[in-house]
């Protein structure tokens, strides 16, 4: 009761004009880089980060999950429209949704999207408003050990479910560690990799790294393409034609299934919207009742990867707000806000800060709402920005990276650095280093070693203690397990998995 | 394929290098013991720790496995079929001029202002990015150079680089225009 009492209190906190001026331009922003294949998601939610500097916290951080939740679902537009996937996400959304659309029904494809966005959306919502309490409560128990293992569990789920070499995921995250250590020691005040300069000695601002690889660097991997973009096709008459109740009706067991998949993806720190979407579509085409007719231009093929893409939101910012983890690339960026202002998110925040904390519930299901009815209304002139050239757009988006480098401490040398992290980032993606556990390891790895010394000095150096206390153990052995589920999934294709069929086109 | 063998080694052995150096950097910060607490290169240590074995583990693979690539978690879903990459052209020119501009844009900025600086940039860069339509090119720069000073400079007041003489009369000038 007292949980709906307090997203009451947030609905109306959520409504005054800045908190929904910025949900609006979350949501419209969210939806502009979810279409253009040039920006992707987390790329969008760091440029906007710098600009959150001057604002209130609460509302920046309904800018920033507005631009999240509503960057799973733009990008789907494309994806059926032109065979353009805005987002890795919605490659999925190539097989059938764009299928269907090649049959003559696109508006009843993008009916379905919006539908499942809506749905697994406001499931995940509901699920993430009841669990946040209980798991932020559940957290207070923790101790340092505990909280070190947490934030190991972070950082190692995001390098084992990912895409490519374990061994580069690990090595793009100790490097991610290692420009966190740079600067003065928190403990003795020595001096760490600084090469003798004072501003070096501060650190190096997580914000710097972040819009570098995220922004400079995408931006430099497409200026190598030429900006080749092929041209799009013109389409007269987008529009989003919305299932009827019966048909909904007939797939509502997927949907739930899809959902709940997607909600407990988004649970596992490492795991966003892209795996869910991809394991989704990976179970229905495995086990679903039309398995057989996957990739042929089904609902099925659109709601299970749409409705757990945008579920995996509300999953990924429980664990954000409970215990202070990011699950993804996008949940670091909006951990970052919350820095920025001076708040480390965690079970603390529930108690001292509970106001924004459901304020920041009620704009995610706001935003919900508001994204589908902007997505319905407007996706004529949403696509339309396909028409501007990808030159134009990729040098915004650089000075966009270069005004936030800039307004960081006024100094060029970040200017610099932003560049610097910009061609690591690109020749990360060059040589296929993930960058998601770069950017990982430069948020978590101070909190991670804060939690670690204080173990080592609080326990004597006896690093067993992360093992023989109980939640500590239990997370571990979670963590164990996580890292070895490659491993596990290559051994249970190979003896028990016949080959996917490849989708029809 | 030796070559390729070769090529794909080399990023992993420039790791194991670095880390080696950098776990040699990290044995000399300068402190004062306290007891036996860890001192400031325990927890770097233990990252470089971790990449210099990830590097050689990857090159053990690569050499035993045949330069193969690994497949993580989710390629397994992905059922789009893969062309090959090679196949969209590389332009090493366009990506060096890009990095180069970048570069010149950060020499320059502090003498040249923001707002003059960003015009020129944003021309730049979308010349090197091979776009040609001359008009948009100068009045969409001129469009997000006025946009962007007016929401940082005039609105956020975000402090970026006025300019050094006689640059900075453009800064004064654009402060200086009534209704933006």
């Amino acid at each position: 009761m007292d949980i709906i009492i307090q997203l009451a209190h947030g609905f109306v906190s959520c409504m005054t004009p800045i908190n929904m001026a910025m949900l609006v331009v979350g949501i419209v922003v969210g939806l502009l880089i979810g279409v253009l294949p040039g920006l992707t998601l987390v790329m969008g939610v760091a440029l906007a980060l710098p600009f959150t500097y001057k604002m209130d916290v609460t509302a920046s951080i309904v800018l920033l999950t507005a631009m999240y939740v509503s960057g799973t679902y733009g990008g789907a537009f494309t994806a059926i429209l032109f065979r353009i996937p805005g987002e890795p996400i919605d490659v999925p959304m190539l097989w059938d949704g764009y299928t269907m659309g090649r049959k003559g029904q696109p508006a009843k494809a993008l009916g379905w999207t919006l539908v499942s966005a809506l749905g697994g959306g406001l499931l995940s919502a509901v699920v993430m408003v009841a669990l946040t309490e209980p798991l932020a409560k559940f957290a207070l128990r923790f101790s340092s050990p505990e909280y070190f293992v947490i934030v190991l569990f972070g950082l190692l789920s995001v390098v084992a479910i990912g895409k490519g070499s374990l061994a580069n995921a690990f090595i793009s995250m100790s490097v991610g560690i290692l420009i966190s250590s740079v600067g003065t020691d928190p403990i003795y005040g020595a001096f760490r990799f600084t090469l003798g300069s004072p501003l070096l000695a501060d650190g190096i601002e997580f914000l710097v790294v972040m819009v570098g690889a995220y922004g400079v660097g995408e931006v430099l991997a497409r200026l190598e393409t030429g900006f080749a973009t092929k041209p799009i096709a013109k389409i007269s008459d987008a529009h989003t034609e919305l299932p009827t109740w019966k048909e909904m009706g007939e797939v509502k067991g997927m949907f739930f299934r899809s959902a709940v998949v997607g909600d407990l993806i988004g649970l596992l720190p490492g795991a966003g919207a892209t795996i869910a979407s991809f394991v989704a579509y990976g179970i229905e085409a495995k086990f679903g009742k039309r398995k057989a007719e996957m990739g042929t231009g089904i609902a099925e093929g659109i709601i299970a990867p749409q409705a757990a893409a945008t579920a995996s939101v509300g999953g990924a910012l429980v664990h954000l707000l409970a215990l202070g983890i990011p699950g993804s690339g996008a949940t670091a960026v909006i951990l970052g806000a919350f820095m920025l202002h001076g708040i480390q998110p965690g079970p603390q925040v529930l108690i001292s800060s509970s106001g924004m904390v459901y304020t920041i519930f009620a704009s995610l299901f706001l935003g919900l709402v508001l994204m589908c009815a902007i997505g319905y209304f407007a996706i004529r002139p949403l696509v339309k920005i396909l028409d501007f050239p990808e030159a134009v757009v990729s040098a915004y988006v650089l000075i966009l990276c270069f005004i936030g480098a800039l307004s960081i401490r006024n100094n060029v040398t970040d200017l610099w650095l932003i560049i610097g992290f910009g061609v690591l980032g690109y020749g990360f993606e060059r040589m296929k280093f993930p960058v998601a556990p770069l950017v990982l390891g430069v948020i978590l790895g101070p909190i991670a070693e804060e939690a670690f010394m204080n173990t080592m000095i609080s326990f004597s150096n006896d690093w067993t203690v992360f093992f023989t206390r109980p939640i500590s153990g239990t997370i571990v052995a979670f963590t164990t397990i996580v890292l070895l589920l490659p491993s596990i999934q290559r051994l249970y294709l190979r003896h028990f998995a016949s080959p996917a069929p490849t989708a029809a086109r | 394929m030796q070559n390729h063998l070769v090529r794909s080694l080399l990023p992993y052995v420039v790791g194991l290098v670095i880390a080696i150096t950098l776990y040699i950097n990290a044995g000399q910060f300068e402190y004062t013991p306290r007891g036996d607490l860890l001192g400031p290169g325990a927890w770097p240590r233990l990252a470089i720790l971790l990449m210099g074995a990830a590097c050689l583990y990857e090159l053990g693979r690569r050499i035993i496995a045949g330069n193969r690539d690994a497949t993580g978690f989710i390629e397994v879903f992905d059922r789009e079929p893969h062309t090959d990459e090679q196949a969209e052209p590389v332009y090493l020119s366009l990506l060096i001029g890009g990095v180069v501009l970048m570069g010149v844009y950060a020499v320059a900025v502090p003498y040249l202002g923001f707002i003059l600086g960003t015009f020129l940039f944003l021309a730049a860069f979308m010349y090197v990015g091979r776009y040609r339509d001359h008009a948009v090119i100068w009045g969409a720069s001129a469009a997000v150079t006025i946009v962007c000073g007016v929401l940082f400079l005039r609105i956020a007041y975000v402090s970026l680089p006025r300019g050094i003489a006689p640059f900075d009369k453009i800064t004064d000038i654009f402060f200086a225009i009534p209704g933006l």
